[in-house]
């Protein structure tokens, strides 16, 4: 009914026409429409008479978290000096930057041929619009756009993913200075989850690749040169040995040589990660490969699925926090792992394959898990 | 030829002006309701399901925010590369979250979820000065589609944990908020990390919704 309406309508408060007033310019928010409680009062008109905790910390100037504009020069942060807060990096040419902290998040912006170390990053990394980069980067996301020709050493804990971008290469994350374990923690990042080889690239173009991996036998110093010794860094006692990277090198999704994989799970305990890299450093040192590791909590009805058969103890065992899994490489790869076994690790908690004919379905419904409870 | 009662009756029920004659303020609520009754039954979804789409640029939070709402861990969250939806139960609604991807390869997508939505919640990172207006500008296209005209909009003011992140009212400023006059808007600043301020936004998109169907 055509009166019906109209009258509906002129009961409304002005405010809820379509012709709404512009409201001042420091407004959080516009009238809602009159309900049958209260109109919505002072959370919707100007300011929000809230104060949470970022309005009652201390103001900072966010120049010292930035650094932009700067060429030819070895810039950054020393141990300590950041501190889990955000950092911003743009408009750089030619510089040597090293962050050696943990941070927040860090963005990076219209730089050119630059070498950058990026200490362990809480939440994302995004690169935009930067060429001729070779950098080292631990963090949970990994981020590109309108960026070309970048080298990355990558320690990323989730799928890294690349936009309009190309040139890409991807190597896996090797560096050590002593307080790095230490950021790894603070910055909540498993030395053990590391999806450095698999990019999901949001722009492919049909007939070309617009990432790759880079040579195993890259060089991370060829990539990003130590600090300069009359530097700010010099203080900083930086190794890029393979034996001694805090995340273990893993083969990743390079081709393999061997049919014969097996799995190592090491359940939580005091000496879990120590436990990983002895296992790892025996099997590398044997000329076993490692191709990937896992850092992932278990709850019980996942240890049938996984394990299935021998499944018994290990409910139990999954309680007690996160277990790390590896998967190992090579002829004679399961044998080997029963003796070390044995003979290294008696007494401790752990998992191992059988035998090689069921090796790699162990494998297989590992990683699958892990993949599943770590995505959505 | 009719019985002369109920021609009186039809004479009366005819009226052009039986409506208003007959039918006081209260009854006249009552009418109201019973056709509103009838039309959400004509819709596919129950009265108390509301559909909020999560818009925004990537890595704007969107998923940290999703998975906060549903109370669940933020620790381990992979970029988006389809969308996410989850149901989360909110002050008597059952509240159906679509979480996009925001890259902009994939922001022509956004148009295929826009039908039916309730309320639109946008996420913009404080502390990416950079984008301010890359965002502000993807946030004026979503107010001018016709399909997603006269959604109620809330724009949450995220990463206020980051040293650097503008303030809220600085946001709303640069955006020109204060210009939308065709909706209900309201700006909130939290930290979808910690969860603080997440609340007040969802409590301010309840209410919208309580408006928007009375």
């Amino acid at each position: 009914m055509g009166c019906f309406f109209s009258k509906k309508s002129r009961r409304k408060s002005p405010k809820n026409d379509s012709a709404l007033p512009d409201g001042d310019e420091s407004a959080t928010g516009n009238d809602l429409p009159e309900t049958n409680n209260t109109a919505l009062g002072s959370n919707s008109n100007q300011e929000a008479p809230k104060q949470y905790s970022w309005d009652k910390r201390e103001k900072v100037d966010p120049k010292d978290f930035m650094l932009t504009g700067l060429k030819n020069e070895t810039v950054g942060r020393l141990p300590g000096k950041l501190n889990g807060q955000q950092f911003v990096i743009q408009d750089c040419e030619n510089c040597n930057i090293y962050v050696f902290d943990h941070s927040a998040t860090i963005t990076i912006d219209d730089c050119v041929n630059c070498r950058i170390m990026l200490g362990p990053i809480k939440g994302s990394v995004f690169f935009r619009d930067c060429k001729d980069i070779k950098c080292v980067v631990a963090c949970q996301q990994f981020r590109t756009r309108d960026c070309k020709k970048m080298d990355v050493f990558l320690c990323c804990a989730t799928q890294p993913i690349i936009e309009s971008s190309t040139g890409m290469k991807f190597g896996c994350y090797q560096y050590y200075y002593p307080e790095l374990a230490f950021h790894f923690k603070d910055a909540g990042l498993s030395i053990f989850n590391n999806n450095w080889s698999n990019i999901h690239d949001f722009t492919p173009v049909s007939g070309e690749t617009n990432w790759s991996l880079l040579p195993e036998d890259a060089v991370v110093l060829e990539g990003v040169p130590l600090p300069d010794p009359e530097s700010e860094f010099k203080s900083v006692r930086i190794s890029t040995e393979a034996s001694r990277s805090i995340v273990p090198l893993t083969k990743g999704g390079r081709r393999t040589e061997s049919e014969e994989s097996c799995l190592f799970v090491f359940f939580a305990g005091d000496y879990t990660t120590a436990n990983a890299r002895k296992l790892i450093d025996e099997a590398t040192t044997k000329g076993f490969v490692l191709i990937q590791t896992k850092e992932v909590s278990m709850r019980p009805e996942d240890v049938n699925r996984v394990f299935q058969n021998n499944a018994e103890n290990l409910t139990e065992w999954i309680t007690k926090g996160p277990v790390v899994a590896l998967e190992l490489n090579g002829d004679g790869v399961v044998e080997a792992c029963r003796s070390f076994a044995d003979e290294v690790f008696n007494g401790t908690k752990l998992f191992v394959s059988e035998s090689k004919n069921t090796s790699s379905r162990d494998v297989d419904n590992f990683f699958n898990f892990a993949d599943m409870q770590m995505g959505l | 030829m009719l019985p002369s009662w109920k021609a009186r009756i039809f004479c009366v029920l005819r009226h052009p002006l039986f409506p208003l004659v007959t039918l006081t303020a209260s009854r006249r609520q009552n009418h109201k309701m019973g056709l509103l009754s009838i039309l959400r039954k004509l819709k596919s979804t129950p009265d108390q399901e509301v559909r909020i789409l999560l818009l925004g640029l990537d890595n704007g939070g969107k998923t940290t925010l999703l998975k906060q709402l549903a109370s669940e861990d933020i620790t381990h969250i992979t970029p988006t590369q389809g969308f996410n939806i989850k149901s989360v139960q909110s002050q008597g609604f059952k509240l159906n979250v679509w979480d996009i991807g925001g890259q902009r390869k994939i922001r022509p997508y956004w148009r295929n979820y826009f039908e039916n939505t309730d309320v639109l919640i946008y996420v913009i990172d404080s502390a990416d000065r950079k984008r301010f207006e890359e965002t502000g500008q993807e946030l004026a296209e979503l107010l001018d589609e016709e399909k997603l005209s006269g959604v109620p909009v809330l724009v949450f003011a995220n990463k206020q944990d980051l040293l650097t992140a503008a303030p809220a009212s600085e946001i709303a400023e640069g955006l020109n908020l204060h210009t939308i006059r065709d909706r209900v808007w309201q700006i909130q600043s939290c930290s979808a990390l910690t969860g603080e301020g997440v609340q007040d936004g969802m409590n301010w998109v309840c209410k919208s919704v309580n408006a928007k169907r009375k």
